[in-house]
């Protein structure tokens, strides 16, 4: 982990889901590696992580729903990233505590 | 219109019989039944047969519905699909193609199927289809069919991942090659026109 209070996200179908909602909802992280199907994450801060690129639609549905039968809820734990911006614009996520659920 | 398959029957490799036999056009057309065939393709042994005319269904011993295609029983859990017969999977394709890659799951598959492997389906991956390169690694949330085809290289965008590529869509205009469909056995392709 850093101390960054920010992650970099990627716009092809990424994923950023808030940390706390890992212990709210009782998720262990490594339940949700294996949902996602990666060894390590894109990047992480305190508050946030952040996943991806992932391949496609079908491929971020099918983990979003993953997610969500792990009890996350989505929009108020994780949501997706993706838009198509030029690959010369990197994007970052931040956490802002006071509009936390 | 039958096609001919041209694989080296080998009766020592029985024992990985499919346990039911296939149907197998000759090259006048007859049928015979087949118990074992082998050849060679992705380093891995496989079984294949080829299967009858253009019109009639024929259900396979694990219950995908064939139609003009081949079919492949690997020996190492998969079993192959040719859409449009071996020969077209395994000829050369046209100049400008690239060989890419798609997971996909059982549906999407049959979607492959369905249009004899001429063309990308319509509506898969929304806007953007996401293909590898060869050598890549299965990514996470992708189905468990493989789907080989060739495409042309102009089509092909770079991501993100350097073994990866995108595909604008709509690109049904545009004819695919090689189309190879590998399964896992057990899993059924839909094929329903």
């Amino acid at each position: 982990m850093t101390n960054d209070t920010s992650v970099i996200v990627t716009s092809e179908f990424g994923l950023i889901v808030r940390r706390k909602a890992l212990v709210e909802r009782q998720v262990e992280l490594r339940d949700l590696f294996a949902a996602m199907e990666v060894e390590e994450r894109l990047d992480g801060c305190d508050d946030l992580l952040s996943f991806g690129p992932h391949f496609g639609r079908e491929a971020l549905n099918t983990i979003i729903s993953r997610l969500t039968k792990l009890g996350l809820v989505y929009f108020d734990d994780f949501f997706e990233f993706c838009g198509d911006y030029p690959s010369w614009c990197a994007f970052r996520g931040g956490y802002n505590p006071s509009t936390s659920t | 219109m039958p096609r001919i398959v041209s694989v080296k029957r080998k009766l020592h490799h029985i024992e990985e019989s499919c346990g039911s036999p296939t149907i197998v056009l000759d090259e006048f057309g007859s049928e015979r039944w087949h118990q074992d065939f082998k050849l060679h393709h992705f380093a891995s042994q496989y079984r294949c047969a080829t299967l009858p005319g253009s019109t009639a269904d024929t259900a396979s011993p694990d219950g995908v519905k064939l139609q003009s295609i081949h079919r492949c029983m690997g020996s190492d859990g998969y079993y192959t699909v040719y859409p449009r017969g071996r020969g077209a999977s395994a000829g050369p394709a046209p100049y400008g193609y690239a060989r890419v890659l798609r997971w996909a799951s059982p549906e999407e598959a049959g979607a492959w199927l369905r249009n004899s492997g001429t063309a990308i389906p319509s509506g898969m991956g929304g806007d953007r289809l996401y293909v590898a390169l060869p050598g890549a690694r299965q990514p996470g949330g992708t189905g468990p069919v493989r789907v080989d085809f060739a495409v042309p290289e102009s089509a092909l965008m770079q991501t993100a991942k350097a073994e990866w590529r995108v595909i604008m869509q709509p690109i049904q205009s545009t004819p695919i090659h090689n189309v190879i469909i590998t399964a896992p056995n057990g899993v059924t392709l839909p094929n329903d026109k």
